[in-house]
């Protein structure tokens, strides 16, 4: 079986930054797997990046083994230290309408939690999911409004990769962040308690606009905000009080009044 | 002129089908679906049951049990699977894959399959676009006919198919042909078995891997969410009684029973049908 430093599944935009911003952090042992014969984005010539067209993922597992196959590269399996999940969204038919939803299949082969508000994956701080060492962004992770900047939260994902396999980081026990109503997604989706104040990143409908957006803790109004008159996204910064973190039964929850 | 004419191909008639496709028999096989398996074999739950059913009182339990008694062997034969479960089943076996299997089988050995072909009238009409004739007729549909009197060749009708008649399937099919027919026909010398249906997730890694760059399109995954190759689509096309339709394809393979509902490998699985219906029109 090979062995790789990183696989990213999934060769869009999501994909490319990615693979650039690890690159850049001095990983040299890439794998991008892209299911289409052919790419929409030029693709730079770098050394160590590998891109294999025509292969796809057919599954992965606990032990961050990725099955593959292609018409040019047969059937294989690789052992990847980190794996990036890029693989964009699918278009879910209903009776009227198609809509699109987090492509999750591998993460249902490697049993990685799901988030029910986004259908993706929930992942931490540092857009990792609860398998260690696989980590999300693009529609794989949710599905982005216009207005949301992917290119970013890829980057900042393949930084986080790189960060993994240089040092490796203790994950923190974490809590989970929920949401109600008109919000529809949180980045991220949980909290390390570790970290001393937070940044989370709100995707609002439209129809939420002007209204006031509420923060529960432990079923408790622990603060309301007043909602910016602004559609997409919207970013909040808070700080986490120490001896609050020690509460098992810490739980954010947000709610549009 | 055949001896022998089968109405609806559905389970029994599959059963029918194939019984006789093992003797010399010439037989004619009539649906008016244009595939197989389109009629009550896909409701069935496809548990062998020793329950007798009220509505057929001729069904008695040694039939049904003589019936289950045959399944593991015809399955093996079939190179389909066959699951034993506790009582009061006798066992599970799918009955839509059963149904194809026989259908391919008997096709294989010269049995005449006329899909798209509806049954107007068993006597023989002047302005008729076009007619067949037999010695015999074994209706297994739920198609009345009023011209089926005792002067018109000999007449059978079976059942509906409900969860006892499936269980009793294979010995009702082997009763009609033995004693209920007009004539008994001799055994054939050469019975041709049907190639078990590619599946390459049933294939080793390294198998698979020889195979896929043996077989470039066994590389191809058309269906992301039950991961089926081009490969095993265009096998599922070309078999005897290959698939002409997306419904067909859904049904031999599971396509479109995934996350996405068929709303990515659809287009693809129709332009795959009609380049290959394309091909078989021009030779």
């Amino acid at each position: 079986m090979h062995r790789k430093e990183l696989v990213i599944i999934g060769a869009g935009t999501a994909g490319l930054h990615a693979a650039l911003a690890a690159h850049k952090r001095k990983c040299r042992d890439i794998l991008v797997l892209e299911q289409e014969p052919s790419v929409s984005i030029s693709w730079p010539k770098l050394p160590g990046l590998t891109l294999k067209t025509e292969a796809t993922a057919l599954s992965l597992n606990e032990r961050k083994q990725v099955t593959f196959t292609g018409p040019r590269v047969g059937f294989q399996q690789v052992h990847a230290e980190a794996i990036i999940l890029a693989t964009g969204a699918i278009p879910v038919r209903s009776d009227h309408s198609t809509s699109y939803r987090p492509d999750v299949q591998l993460c249902h082969s490697a049993s990685i939690t799901l988030s029910p508000s986004s259908y993706g994956p929930c992942v931490n701080e540092m857009s990792e999911t609860s398998l260690h060492g696989v980590f999300a962004c693009g529609d794989a992770l949710f599905v982005h409004d216009i207005s949301f900047s992917v290119q970013a939260e890829s980057s900042q994902t393949g930084m986080a990769a790189a960060r993994y396999l240089k040092e490796g980081f203790f994950r923190h026990p974490v809590f989970s962040v929920e949401t109600s109503g008109l919000l529809t997604y949180v980045i991220p989706s949980t909290i390390c308690p570790m970290n001393i104040s937070e940044t989370l990143t709100f995707t609002l409908c439209a129809a939420a606009l002007g209204t006031q957006l509420r923060i529960f803790r432990d079923n408790m109004i622990w603060k309301e905000l007043p909602w910016p008159s602004r559609q997409g996204q919207q970013q909040v910064t808070f700080c986490i009080h120490k001896e609050a973190l020690l509460s098992i039964r810490y739980r954010l929850h947000f709610e549009l009044k | 002129m055949y001896d022998i004419c089968i109405i609806g191909a559905d389970l029994l008639g599959a059963f029918l089908a194939h019984r006789l496709s093992r003797t010399t028999a010439k037989v004619l096989w009539l649906e008016q679906e244009p595939d197989v398996a389109r009629g009550r074999s896909s409701a069935l739950s496809g548990y062998l049951s020793y329950n007798v059913d009220a509505k057929n009182p001729a069904l008695t339990q040694q039939v049904i049990q003589k019936g289950i008694t045959l399944y593991p062997d015809l399955c093996q034969d079939l190179s389909i699977p066959f699951q034993y479960t506790a009582p009061p089943y006798g066992g599970y076996v799918d009955p839509v894959t059963l149904c194809f299997a026989l259908a391919e089988e008997a096709v294989l050995n010269q049995v005449a399959l006329h899909l798209s072909t509806k049954v107007s009238h068993l006597a023989m009409l002047q302005n008729a676009t076009s007619f067949f004739h037999s010695h015999c007729t074994i209706n297994t549909t739920r198609q009345f006919f009023a011209d089926s009197t005792p002067s018109s060749p000999a007449f059978i009708q079976l059942p509906p198919l409900t969860d006892a008649v499936f269980s009793a399937a294979p010995a009702i099919a082997s009763h009609i042909v033995e004693t209920l027919l007009p004539s008994t026909f001799p055994k054939k010398k050469i019975f041709l078995k049907r190639n078990p249906p590619l599946c390459l997730k049933d294939m080793i890694p390294i198998e698979r891997n020889h195979y896929v760059h043996a077989h470039p399109e066994a590389g191809r995954i058309v269906c992301r969410c039950c991961q089926i190759t081009e490969a095993e689509i265009m096998d599922v096309i070309r078999r005897p009684v290959g698939a002409t339709d997306f419904e067909g394809v859904k049904k031999r393979l599971g396509i479109g029973t995934g996350l996405c509902h068929g709303s990515r490998c659809r287009t693809k699985i129709e332009a795959l049908l009609a380049q290959e219906v394309l091909c078989t029109e021009k030779n």
